[in-house]
């Protein structure tokens, strides 16, 4: 049974239909790469799963439950994590507060209150540094991180919040050749303890990473197989016409 | 586990607690006390304020509306505690007698015990920060719009105090107060006793919140100020903790106000007034609003300089202070308390700027 599920999701700014009518699944513990051209409504369609821009019509189910009409905040309490194609983190923040953040198993302000931040998680913050390699800037301002270890950083916090689902766009953004190696033992290895979706562009990482591919055009579905299949599908290649083909989206 | 921007803030804290907790040693006069009771009382409102802009970038302009409602909850009690003196024959306020009113309002009877009239001037302001809050932070009002909000609430309030002369003295306010009697020990406010009591509710509203920005919830505080998408994204509740640091902010301004009627002897209008208000955000901005030491001290220096300024310079006082403000903003957008920042700042750039002219010398005789 599908993991997660939209069902006709529909939204449009100003008349311009960004996604149209979208019928998406991914099974639990798959690693998803969503592509498509510019346009193609793969940030909106994380939008939407995510809560952040709200469907004109359709539906979203998660695990079976239907989430619609759920806040950002309760969805990410469902189990729905995002990093954001502009990296989002604390920027006024030490490394460790912003992973102290991220630890959000109790979200309420009563527990909250009467807890210290590094009271829990302690553990889990530790093995997530030495995966992202962030343990010596653990007491660095956010802000004076380099790009990619901002990158780092947010990936590290969304490994910590343990969503069951991750929504990642663009993770490798700015990334040299080498980080972008490393991202990719990463998610190989969060494989099948979380559900990955992620939006990219990088063909070369994408090819590393994903079992099924989902390609969007135009907002909607245009085709969905592993990779071989995709790469010498007919209307990929039309769509990506004029853009130089898929491999160098 | 303790870094050293904590323990830098434990020996601040500690430093300014001893300080403000041993001044009456070094002072005898009773006006000279009674005026520093009063600046420590309108640093423990900005410290209210500190914590609502400074640590969750809640922009209220409005936070004088919190402080005269404190002010006119005791004011009230302390009316009512002058029967029959300054109140009519049937313990009426005096203000009412003028104003032909009979009986007094049912509102007023509360007022009549001390510990209603307490829990009223910080309970009020409290459920006024809640259901504000709850109506903004909810729909997701941010930045200025909070300030014009705010800002809206305290202009009405004001003129609701002003227009409703018969029950709250109008322009006038509540005024001829008695002193505060509590378990016995009375709060003469140019006494040691009132300053301790001034002092004390600082000290401890100081360490309190001091506490309460280092627990989980305080971290959450200032992540909602750097970005609130992202704390929404984690799960956390955005509004709900805006809501808590709203109503804490408002439960302080409160009770700062309660001591400030008891320390002037009235309250009135000017109290919950725009020109008070805005000084407020421009103690809190002076002293450093990311910290709530530096908040507080900011206001209370503001006010002492305020002060000898004006016996001084009787002319040009307000241009001074004007000056020093306008340096303020230009030099340290952090406060008074990045000036040690600003040092380090500049003696880093004065060795790069050595740096460079050593190398360009280098380049000009061709050695590099």
């Amino acid at each position: 049974m599908a993991y997660l599920e939209t069902k006709g999701l529909e939204v449009s700014f100003d008349g311009f239909k960004a996604v149209d009518g979208l019928d998406f699944s991914v099974n639990q513990g798959e690693l998803r790469c969503l592509i498509g051209a510019n346009g193609a409504g793969k940030s909106t369609t994380l939008d939407i799963i995510s809560g952040k821009t709200r469907q004109s019509a359709g539906s979203i189910l998660l695990d079976g439950v239907d989430i619609t009409d759920k806040h950002e905040h309760h969805r990410a309490r469902a189990g729905i994590g995002r990093k954001f194609q502009v990296p989002s983190i604390f920027s006024e923040l030490t490394v460790r507060e912003n992973l102290q953040l991220a630890y959000s198993k109790q979200t309420s302000i009563r527990h909250n209150i009467f807890s210290w931040p590094g009271s829990a998680g302690r553990e889990r913050i530790e093995e997530v540094v030495e995966l992202t390699g962030l343990r010596d800037r653990l007491d660095t301002q956010a802000s004076f991180l380099s790009h990619g270890e901002t990158q780092w950083l947010e990936i590290s916090m969304l490994i910590i919040q343990d969503s069951k689902i991750i929504l990642m766009d663009e993770p490798t953004a700015g990334m040299t050749i080498g980080e972008t190696q490393k991202t990719a033992a990463i998610f190989n290895s969060l494989k099948g303890h979380h559900t990955l979706v992620v939006v990219e562009h990088d063909m070369t990482f994408v090819r590393e990473i994903a079992e099924i591919i989902t390609v969007l055009h135009q907002g909607k579905l245009l085709a969905e197989g592993t990779v071989g299949e995709i790469e010498i599908n007919p209307r990929v290649q039309e769509a990506y016409l004029g853009s130089g083909g898929i491999s160098h989206a | 586990m303790m870094n050293s921007k904590s323990l830098r803030t434990l020996i601040g804290y500690t430093i300014f607690s001893a300080a403000v907790l041993l001044l009456p040693l070094l002072i005898d006069d009773a006006y000279t006390l009674n005026k520093f009771s009063r600046y420590l009382i309108l640093g423990l409102a900005t410290l209210g304020l500190s914590l609502a802009w400074g640590y969750t970038g809640i922009l209220n302009l409005g936070h004088a509306a919190f402080f005269g409602l404190g002010a006119y909850c005791m004011a009230m009690y302390l009316k009512l505690q002058t029967v029959p003196v300054h109140t009519g024959t049937g313990g009426l306020p005096d203000f009412m007698v003028w104003n032909n009113v009979e009986q007094l309002p049912w509102f007023w009877e509360p007022f009549h015990w001390s510990y209603l009239a307490i829990t009223a001037g910080i309970g009020i302001p409290v459920l006024l920060a809640v259901m504000l809050g709850w109506f903004v932070f909810r729909a997701r009002i941010a930045g200025v719009f909070v300030a014009i909000i705010t800002l809206a609430m305290l202009v009405i309030i004001n003129l609701l105090l002003i227009d409703q002369q018969r029950y709250t003295g109008g322009f006038n306010g509540i005024t001829d107060l008695a002193w505060l009697t509590i378990g016995g020990i009375e709060f003469d406010p140019y006494s040691k006793t009132f300053y301790y009591l001034s002092a004390g509710s600082l000290v401890v509203c100081l360490l309190g919140t001091g506490i309460f920005t280092h627990t989980k919830a305080g971290l959450i505080l200032q992540a909602i100020r750097n970005d609130p998408d992202r704390v929404r994204f984690l799960g956390y509740d955005v509004s709900a903790y805006q809501i808590l640091a709203f109503a804490l902010s408002a439960g302080i301004a409160g009770l700062a106000g309660m001591l400030y009627a008891m320390v002037l002897e009235f309250a009135s209008p000017t109290f919950v007034g725009v020109s008070l208000s805005l000084s407020m955000v421009i103690w809190c901005a002076v002293g450093g609003r990311g910290s709530l030491l530096a908040a507080t001290l900011g206001a209370i220096l503001v006010n002492a300089a305020q002060g000898s300024l004006s016996e001084n310079f009787l002319e040009t006082w307000q241009l001074i202070l004007g000056g020093f403000f306008v340096l303020i903003v230009l030099f340290l957008p952090k406060g008074l308390i990045s000036i040690g920042e600003l040092i380090r700042w500049r003696r880093k750039r004065t060795d790069r700027v050595q740096v460079q002219v050593l190398s360009s010398t280098k380049r000009a005789r061709g050695i590099s």
